[in-house]
């Protein structure tokens, strides 16, 4: 599988991951799953302009583009930093048979009802219990918001603190 | 007046703000908004609030923003896209930024937006010239 990043990021693309991913890993495209954006062609627009100081393509998909990207020649060739806005996203994409070996959790932000694991992490019982979800699938859940900062596993971070345990 | 926003990541804007001050003095309808410690909703809400203020809904407003595509840039396309009366432009410097106090008496804001970017991109040099 040719990504060489897939990142649970609630802002999506902006400039952690154009200057801080972008420059660290060179990928070919970055690709943003995302139903809402795509059904919307301004932000759609707004979104695939993002990248400006190379020729990395950006490309918004909604969950049926993405899977036929998937299946194209295209995919086998490029490097490729896959954005998701939520661990639901993230889910519904393994629930398809998209093959994740680790995903980078780079920002749930502060919204009514979350708790802060870090800086950069909230998250509600709903966020935790996909955690756990994506976890039971092999999928190693790793904190780390720009490429020079440490990383952290969100799982343990969970555990230790007790937070939204049945 | 034109309402000038300078949107930023950081403290670039509060500095660029207080730098045209110590040159230029006191403005008004000039203000500065930073992504620190704020989520894209809360950037969104308190940029409504700002143009929408009165007189900015007639004499419009002009949000600058540091990076083109970083989350400051998204917030402010979509103020834009949402009032009529709001324009964006990215690359902020203190050339943009000179250019919008001293010029925005003069021309309306969908026609100074256009000179900002101008001005800003002509005070990119290098020096020597052919190196």
């Amino acid at each position: 599988m040719p990504f060489v990043l897939v990142r649970i990021d609630d802002r999506l693309i902006h400039g952690q991951v154009i200057m801080g991913w972008g420059h660290a890993l060179n990928p070919d495209r970055i690709i943003l799953y995302n139903d809402e954006i795509a059904r919307n062609p301004w932000e759609r627009e707004l979104c695939e302009c993002s990248y400006t100081d190379s020729d990395v393509k950006v490309c918004v998909c909604s969950l049926e583009q993405f899977l036929q990207y998937l299946q194209s020649e295209e995919f086998t060739k490029e490097k490729i930093i896959l954005l998701v806005e939520s661990p639901k996203d993230l889910l519904r994409l393994l629930d398809c048979g998209v093959q994740i070996s680790t995903v980078n959790v780079g920002g749930m932000h502060f919204r009514e009802g979350k708790v802060k694991l870090n800086s950069y992490i909230y998250v509600d019982a709903e966020d935790v219990e996909i955690f756990h979800q994506i976890s039971k699938r092999g999928v190693k859940i790793e904190g780390q918001d720009v490429p020079t900062a440490k990383k952290v596993d969100v799982i343990s971070m969970i555990r230790k603190m007790a937070i939204f345990e049945k | 007046m034109i309402a000038g926003i300078f949107l930023t990541h950081g403290m670039l804007g509060e500095a660029i703000f207080k730098t045209t001050e110590f040159i230029m003095g006191k403005q008004t309808d000039l203000y500065y908004l930073s992504n620190v410690n704020s989520t894209p909703q809360l950037l969104y809400q308190k940029l409504l609030q700002l143009v929408d203020q009165p007189p900015y809904p007639e004499d419009g407003a002009i949000i600058m923003v540091c990076l083109k595509g970083g989350n400051t840039w998204h917030v402010a396309c979509k103020v834009a896209h949402e009032r009529p009366h709001v324009r964006v432009i990215s690359g902020l410097n203190l050339a943009m930024a000179f250019s919008l106090l001293t010029k925005r008496d003069k021309f309306p804001y969908y026609q100074l937006v256009q000179i900002l970017k101008q001005d800003s991109c002509r005070n990119i040099d290098i020096f020597p010239k052919n190196s």
